[in-house]
């Protein structure tokens, strides 16, 4: 049922997305927005799937996993976790012998929709010695963060348009923007550290600047 | 099932202190990298018998970085580990530092075979983090390699007894965004502390090639 999302050669061509380390979307500000559910297209050979999560093949299929009683008991990490993810959802994609699975939560501000977009795991297609599921990015080498896009709905298709990082860190090296975050220069990694407040704000001043997402990183899919 | 979700999302969020120290940032400068001849070749963990090799980096694995670090590539290695009767490899770049007393190892994760052709959207939400380690050689041609406990450190900046940069997640975990300076200086006061070390997880290793 999964399909693929994403070109890789579209998202390669990304100039700098914007990674954070707090998310954008909290539970109390969560919406749902069913356009966004289905599969889409963004060329003739990329096709991938959006789905409410409680509804997707992803928690069906984690839902058989559970073992025991104590296990589905617990849960969420909390009440608010719970109502965050039921109003999410699930993206799926193949790609070079995985299936990946992202988890995207919308909100509204100012009129705009936004997703903050999460990586949950990449399954391998068919398990070989050398792909075990959990073996790409798990353990402690690498930290998950979220990214940042507005949702523009057309009436067969979606733009998404993420965080031009290029541009944000110009504006912010020129003090023409704030925002908290960490710079390594030593090893090109960059990290946005302003918390889920600072990050609502930032978009509420700044989100209808056009000049914060650019056409590379942009993304226009079609439904099918 | 719900808990499998928050585990599948939090998992390194939970890990990230409670075994070895990460941190954002290097505890080194491009300045202060040293090398030690004893270190290049295979060794095997005592433990579980897995192999890691160390090897010199060179200047195609370093494109990835910043100028000032391709420059030192002839004090860079790069250390395959392989689990012992598995098929997988786990690859890094391995950092030697000189600091007061002891020699440490800053690990950072390079791209596996699996990794390097991963979706490239997917593969930029992962933050590589820095694992720290401090490595005694002994007399024997061996080495130890202790792990820094994350969770000491945590424990330290909840009970206020150490000032260094953090960022406080949402479930209440702590990120380390302390620079390398600040970090150097954790090493350096904590060095003979042994409750800084997570004593379960250090490893001997001997040399088999």
């Amino acid at each position: 049922m999964f399909k693929y999302i994403f070109s890789i050669a579209l998202l390669m061509s990304f100039s700098s997305c914007i990674s954070s380390l707090h998310q954008l979307v909290t539970y109390d500000k969560v919406i749902t927005d069913n356009r966004i559910t289905g599969d889409w297209q963004q060329n003739a050979t990329t096709l991938f799937t959006i789905e409410d999560l409680m509804q997707s093949s992803f928690y069906k299929s984690i839902s058989k996993a559970t073992v025991g009683n104590h296990e589905k008991n617990t849960g969420f990490d909390s009440k608010e976790d719970s109502l965050l993810y039921s109003k999410s959802y699930v993206i799926s994609f193949n790609g070079s012998g995985y299936n990946y699975i992202m988890i995207a939560s919308l909100m509204q501000l100012d009129k705009d929709i936004y997703a903050d977009i999460i990586p949950v795991s990449a399954i391998p297609v068919s398990a070989t010695a050398s792909m075990k599921a959990n073996d790409l990015f798990s353990g402690t080498d690498y930290y998950p963060s979220h990214t940042i896009a507005k949702i523009i709905f057309h009436d067969a298709s979606m733009e998404i348009k993420f965080l031009n990082g290029d541009f944000i860190q110009h504006q912010m090296a020129s003090g023409a923007m704030a925002i908290k975050y960490e710079n390594d220069k030593l090893f090109n990694t960059s990290l946005v550290t302003a918390s889920t407040t600072e990050l609502q704000q930032f978009l509420t001043k700044y989100g209808k600047n056009e000049r914060l997402y650019s056409t590379e990183n942009t993304v226009i899919l079609k439904k099918i | 099932m719900k808990k499998i979700i928050s585990i599948l999302l939090l998992l390194p969020l939970l890990i990230l202190l409670n075994g070895c120290l990460t941190t954002l940032h290097p505890i080194f400068t491009e300045k202060e990298l040293v090398t030690d001849n004893r270190l290049a070749g295979s060794w095997k963990k005592l433990k579980d018998g897995s192999v890691s090799v160390y090897t010199k980096a060179n200047k195609e694995d370093l494109k990835q970085f910043s100028t000032a670090l391709q420059q030192q590539v002839d004090k860079v290695y790069k250390v395959t580990v392989t689990e012992d009767g598995e098929n997988r490899e786990s690859v890094y770049y391995a950092f030697l530092v000189k600091l007061g007393n002891y020699y440490y190892l800053d690990y950072y994760p390079a791209d596996s075979k699996e990794r390097a052709t991963a979706n490239f959207f997917f593969k930029s939400h992962y933050i590589p983090m820095h694992s720290i380690y401090r490595i005694d050689f002994d007399a024997k041609g061996g080495f130890e390699l202790k792990q820094l406990d994350g969770g000491y450190l945590e424990k330290l900046i909840k009970n206020k007894q150490i000032r260094i940069k953090y960022d406080k997640l949402d479930d209440g975990g702590i990120f380390i965004t302390a620079p390398t300076e600040e970090l150097q200086q954790y090493l350096i006061k904590y060095s003979d502390v042994p409750e800084a070390y997570d004593n379960s997880n250090s490893s001997f290793y001997t040399k088999i090639n």
